[in-house]
């Protein structure tokens, strides 16, 4: 479901007003890809659903002070979401807990995957070995859609910078998932 | 790794976004197609895997999650100005007609809240925060004021740093310091001997709290930003005001994370 931004402000300033159904109709058109996003950073679904039930939580009690002239609705979401799983790899590897993707790892050979072969867990676990920065580049544009413009406002970067961003994270990424490649030339 | 593969990789991009085949995007820019190819390979393989569908119940159960939690946000609220029997009655309507005054006086409240610390108002906005604190009550709205306080902190110190006024920080950072020690003892009493005790900490408390947290961690990327574009003389007042909000910030996680150790 997706809104524009003109509906969008509506439900907004209606949510804001106490209107649940408002509330409802936000979390429809932004719960997909704000769950994709999740995901891509913590790999296991049960974490996702409850990291994303988390953020919908802060959203909806930040809602009175969110103001609609800085920072569009979806990129203030994904601040929140961002903060969310970052405390939530935090809370995580405190408790000494791993991934199920590390297991998996172990007993994978990626020396052997093709890239037309990869799997979902190999590009999460990829993802793990980038940069915070790039990790978050990644996860904005392809797990949560976002174009470059509203990348750069969820990350409070210029838009040069998330280009660059994005740049470096895809060569990693290829490093990762077609190690015996090598280098790609410049 | 250049500018302008950095544009050209954005633009092809765009363009199998909008359904141009890869060879294509490729031709457009012979000079960088070695790269181009497996970048782009990389990207439709990550796009592909990273692009989950949400299954229908995860999204049914967490919309319940969320309404069941919005009836008990929006449900009417205890009054939070209440005061404890200890504070005498005469000191409670003194109060009262102290912020009333000001209140009245609204212009001049008003003007205030714009205030930074050197300016003429500056000590009305300071004092009308300090009375509406002490006012303040139950430990879940004393939270949330502390929030609002700090955040009128790090505004002004961003103001300052605009204005290069950077010789007056030292009164934001001052009352800052008194506001996150203020929310410590708070959580202290509140959370952590409640938490020692494993008795139950009142979940809206908690929530505030946790809300307090996200609020702080937006908080300290202001400052960060703030910090890159400060001039030399205003640099060591921001990150100690940085350092603080972090320290803070993580005594807060801490406790919460005490008092509800099983908690994802």
């Amino acid at each position: 479901m997706q809104v524009d931004n003109r509906d969008e402000s509506a439900l907004v300033r209606a949510a804001q007003r106490g209107d649940r159904e408002a509330f409802a109709s936000l979390y429809e058109a932004n719960v997909e890809r704000i769950y994709r996003y999740v995901l891509a950073r913590l790999a296991e679904p049960a974490d996702a659903e409850d990291v994303t039930t988390e953020i919908f939580i802060r959203a909806m009690k930040a809602l009175p002070s969110y103001k609609e002239k800085g920072v569009p609705f979806a990129s203030w979401l994904y601040r929140i979401a961002h903060n969310e799983a970052v405390n939530y790899m935090k809370r995580r590897s405190r408790r000494g807990e791993t991934s199920l993707l590390d297991t998996v790892a172990a007993h994978d050979d990626p020396a052997n995957a093709a890239l037309s072969q990869v799997s979902h867990s190999e590009v999460v676990r990829g993802m793990d070995t980038l940069t915070d920065l790039q990790r978050e580049v990644l996860g904005l544009r392809f797990a949560g859609e976002l174009s470059i413009k509203e990348t750069a406002v969820a990350m409070n970067r210029s838009e040069q910078a998330v280009k660059f961003l994005q740049h470096s994270a895809l060569r990693a990424m290829r490093r990762i998932l077609v190690p015996q490649e090598g280098e790609p030339h410049d | 790794m250049t500018d302008s593969m950095d544009q050209v990789l954005q633009d092809c991009l765009e363009l199998l976004g909008q359904g141009v085949p890869l060879g294509e995007c490729i031709a457009r820019y012979p000079e960088y197609a070695k790269e181009l190819g497996p970048l782009l390979s990389t990207a439709d393989v990550t796009q592909r895997e990273l692009a989950q569908v949400l299954p229908t119940e995860v999204r049914n159960r967490v919309r319940a999650r969320l309404m069941t939690e919005w009836a008990r946000q929006h449900e009417p609220r205890r009054w939070r100005w209440s005061l404890p029997l200890s504070v005498p009655r005469w000191a409670a309507v003194a109060a009262s007609l102290v912020v009333a005054i000001m209140g009245g006086g609204g212009g001049t409240v008003a003007a205030a809240g714009s205030a930074i610390p050197g300016d003429a108002l500056y000590p009305v906005k300071e004092i009308t925060a300090e009375t509406r604190l002490w006012l303040t009550r139950s430990p879940e709205a004393r939270v949330e004021w502390y929030s609002h306080l700090v955040k009128e902190r790090v505004e002004e110190l961003r103001s300052m740093t605009a204005k290069n006024r950077s010789n007056d920080m030292s009164t934001a950072l001052r009352r800052l310091n008194r506001h996150l020690e203020g929310l410590d003892l708070l959580v202290q009493e509140e959370v952590g001997d409640q938490a020692a005790a494993s008795s139950l900490v009142d979940e809206g408390l908690i929530l505030e709290l946790q809300d307090y947290v996200a609020q702080q961690q937006i908080a300290q990327d202001m400052i960060e930003d703030t910090l890159r574009e400060a001039e030399d003389k205003a640099q060591p007042d921001l990150e100690d005001a940085l350092g603080t909000i972090s320290r803070a910030r993580e005594r807060v996680q801490m406790a919460l994370e005490a008092a509800r150790p099983s908690d994802s």
